[in-house]
């Protein structure tokens, strides 16, 4: 008995066209989900190291994770891994949009040390190392656009400033240390060419004119 | 009675002050110039490396060249219209070869020699002789086609005095440039001086060939932007005794000493733009405590002393804040064109003697604050050195040229500036550094010089980086992609650019060549670095520092103006883009329980 193509195909004709059928709705059904779920969902992709660290949202864990569909809304996020630091997130995820989060993840005793022996580890720590810098560097210059001119320092005054807190409730303090009260108005107006109100400020002023030489005063907030 | 206690309190306190501190008067900043390199603070030159005072003394000026001279005759012509302007070059010429026939020749004909031979009257009344030979059959013994000795004897044996400059070669990617280079100035000595078009061209020294545009496509002969430029630093050297390199002391495009008005990219103007910008940001009319006014904040009755002795138009103004910016800048160009020639050049003493002339004479007023001012003069003059080598100011513009009487009383110290180079060998930010500032000085030029002065998200490749990157992290630095990832490029990793700062400025040559964690424990443990932990406050950092965690590096650069505004770090960032500028504002890493680190290269 000879069985040649053609003729395979005329006797299982009615079986190939329920497969395209199928398959074709299976593919339009997939780009009919992802279009429901990019329309309804938000995307949050985690630049991770160690790449392979665990993140908690809501009740769920994720393991290694990179680029997850979630509902929109605020959420914290938490990262951890064994022999690393753990750390958290706070997100708003919002519809259509994506939002990345880079996590740097730091050795806490030397099995999390070795793990940064391995090429393939140290490159990736270095790339989310330095899209969290960026990430950092760029939230914090928005909040506080001022520190971007700082510090500064004239004949008779110098504005500098110190920062405390997490990357979501940062502060600054700014400290004027300045000549007498020319110098302190200089300081001020200085403040304002760069289009600041310098009372929106905590600002801590150091009068070196009334410091006895010699003495630990003025050394800071 | 309570502020009463008090105001006696408080006067008090100013009583014991003063009591501990002079005043500051132009008295002091007079002596001062008369006190030059006392022992303290000063720059780490070689007394005896400097460049002679060369410069044009007279009218007449001979030009022997080739075919780059040829190129650029209409430019000398224009440039030296009010001197007496002899040209004699052949393209193809050599002092031994008489090359080819073209209708760019100018002057006598001929070999090197036959055309010396056929201007000897002219040579015997040059006030001035510029060789420009070299590029054709290059050779520095006496047998080849250009004997540097016997051409410098040939001139010397008609002409005794004229200062003689000889521009060197810019084309290092052609074999044998860079040892008649190096003959060049080997053989400089006090006969001639170099006129250092190789660096102009290719100022970083690594080979890059042309990054600037100032070569024609032939790699050779300047394109019509470096025939300016070459016409710019000879008549900067001829005019003034800028932009020279003698005796292994290379300048380049820096034109370290100064008594003409070239403005714009000399020592002194770069000083003084460091200054303005620690003075008053620019402003004309700021006025501080003491009574320090204007642009450089003079205090009133030095800017009339200073007036006095230099610029005695500035005489009609009774403070620096009455006076137009011209007038405020012509009279500091003129203090500061003699103060280079008193203070050789060291920029510690210079910043001093603007501050508080008297720490320049006696040690113990370096850490004294002044009455009225916030800082101590050491202090004052570290942060302005620091400027200096950032750059800080350099978009602050002068405008002396259009001030009355300028060019007269410039010319009244003129004959007196000798400034020079004082240091950093190859390195445009060296003249008159101090110690630390000098190293840093070079960190701070080359990141600036490899890496954009813009943030480039995205870009990873090649293509993307700085050409002066391309060019030097292959030389410097070697690094390829190993990981796999084709975004992983080495072209944005952050530590290769750091290494490849360290390698090429010549600061520290043993620097591990990628993988921050491998080189923050280095920083760590060498001695040649002081480790400043937990960057969070602004006065933390100064320019050259090296910042740096586990996971990211970066270079701090101090007060920078780029197309898309301030920044003060360079930095490259893995797998997302090439080097370029940002800003790295100091703050807590709640990431890393160390956050970030600076190390400080020492000397």
């Amino acid at each position: 008995m000879q069985f040649d193509g053609i003729s395979l195909i005329k006797r299982y004709k009615n079986l190939l066209i329920i497969g395209a059928v199928l398959i074709a709705v299976g593919l339009i059904a997939s780009q009919a989900y992802n279009y429901w779920r990019a329309q309804n969902y938000a995307v949050l992709i985690v630049n991770g190291s160690p790449v392979d660290l665990t993140m908690q949202l809501g009740d769920k864990k994720y393991k290694k994770p990179s680029k997850i569909y979630v509902s929109p809304g605020e959420y914290t996020l938490g990262f951890s891994r064994d022999n690393f630091s753990s750390t958290s997130r706070k997100v708003t995820l919002e519809k259509q949009k994506t939002t990345t989060v880079n996590v740097p993840l730091y050795a806490t005793n030397e099995e999390g040390e070795k793990y940064f022996k391995i090429p393939a580890n140290q490159t990736q720590a270095e790339f989310v190392g330095g899209l969290w810098e960026d990430e950092t560097s760029t939230k914090f210059t928005n909040d506080f656009p001022i520190v971007r001119s700082l510090p500064i320092t004239r004949r008779d005054f110098i504005i500098d400033y110190s920062s405390r807190g997490e990357l979501e409730n940062r502060t600054i303090y700014i400290r004027i240390t300045h000549a007498g009260t020319l110098g302190k108005k200089n300081a001020e107006d200085w403040i304002r060419q760069k289009g600041y109100d310098p009372a929106t400020f905590d600002i801590s002023y150091i009068d070196i004119s009334k410091i006895p030489i010699g003495t630990d005063e003025g050394s800071g907030h | 009675m309570i502020l009463a206690v008090l105001f006696l309190s408080s006067l008090a306190l100013t009583t014991k002050v003063s009591a501990q501190t002079p005043q500051p008067t132009e008295l002091t900043r007079d002596q001062a110039m008369n006190y030059p390199m006392l022992g303290f603070g000063g720059c780490s030159g070689t007394p005896g490396s400097s460049a002679p005072s060369a410069k044009i003394n007279g009218k007449n000026i001979y030009i022997l060249g080739d075919s780059i001279t040829a190129g650029a005759k209409d430019a000398y012509k224009d440039a030296f219209k009010d001197k007496d302007l002899t040209i004699s070059a052949r393209v193809g010429r050599s002092w031994g070869t008489a090359g080819q026939d073209s209708p760019a020749n100018i002057g006598s004909q001929g070999t090197g020699k036959e055309a010396f031979a056929a201007d000897t009257e002219k040579i015997k009344s040059a006030d001035a002789i510029i060789i420009a030979l070299g590029t054709n059959q290059m050779g520095g013994d006496e047998a080849s086609q250009n004997p540097i000795g016997s051409i410098i004897t040939a001139f010397r044996g008609v002409n005794e005095k004229a200062p003689i400059w000889w521009v060197n070669i810019a084309n290092s990617g052609v074999a044998g440039v860079p040892s008649f280079n190096e003959t060049l100035k080997q053989q400089a000595g006090d006969k001639y001086t170099v006129i250092d078009w190789a660096k102009t061209v290719d100022p970083t020294g690594d080979g890059t060939n042309n990054p600037g545009k100032l070569l024609s496509t032939d790699g050779t002969h300047p394109s019509s932007e470096g025939t300016k430029k070459l016409v710019d630093l000879v008549v900067s050297a001829v005019t003034s005794g800028a932009g020279v390199q003698n005796n292994g002391v290379a300048a380049g495009d820096c034109k370290c000493s100064s008594g003409g008005t070239t403005g714009g990219g000399d020592a002194i103007t770069k000083f003084l733009q460091a200054l303005a910008f620690q003075e008053s940001g620019g402003q004309l009319n700021l006025v501080s405590s003491g009574s320090a006014r204007g642009k450089f904040q003079y205090i009133d009755s030095t800017w009339k002393g200073v007036a006095q002795k230099y610029y005695p138009h500035a005489l009609k103004y009774a403070n620096a804040n009455g006076a137009p910016e011209s007038v405020q800048d012509a009279l500091v160009y003129i203090e500061y064109t003699d103060k280079f020639n008193t203070f050789n050049g060291d920029l510690f003493k210079l910043a001093v003697s603007h501050f508080y002339p008297l720490a320049n004479q006696e040690a113990k007023w370096l850490d004294i604050i002044p009455p009225s001012n916030v800082v101590t003069p050491r202090q004052y003059a570290e942060k302005l050195v620091a400027g200096y080598n950032s750059g800080a100011g350099k978009e602050i513009k002068f405008y002396y040229n259009d001030a009355p009487e300028f060019k007269e009383s410039l010319a009244a110290v003129g004959g007196q500036t000798t400034a020079s180079v004082k240091s950093g060998e190859g390195s445009c930010s060296a003249p008159g550094q101090i110690g630390p500032g000098e190293a840093a000085g070079k960190i701070v030029e080359t990141a600036l010089n490899l890496a954009w002065d813009t943030k480039k998200d995205g870009l990873i490749e090649e293509k993307d980086a700085k050409p002066t990157y391309q060019a030097a992290m292959p030389k410097f630095n070697g690094s390829t992609n190993t990981t796999g990832d084709p975004k992983l490029t080495p072209w944005s990793d952050c530590g290769v650019f750091v290494a490849t700062v360290m390698h090429m400025s010549g600061v520290d040559t043993a620097y591990p060549k990628r993988n921050t964690l491998t080189q923050e424990p280095y920083t760590t443990n060498s001695e040649r670095y002081e480790r400043i932990t937990n960057v969070t406050d602004s006065s933390q950092l100064k320019p050259g520092d090296i910042i740096i965690n586990k996971h990211h590096t970066m270079i701090f650069v101090g007060p920078q103006t780029g197309p898309a505004g301030e920044y003060n770090t360079v930095d490259a960032s893995f797998g997302d883009r090439v080097p370029g500028a940002k800003v790295f504002a100091p703050h807590p890493d709640t990431q890393d329980p160390d956050s970030y680190d600076a190390y400080r290269i020492k000397g």
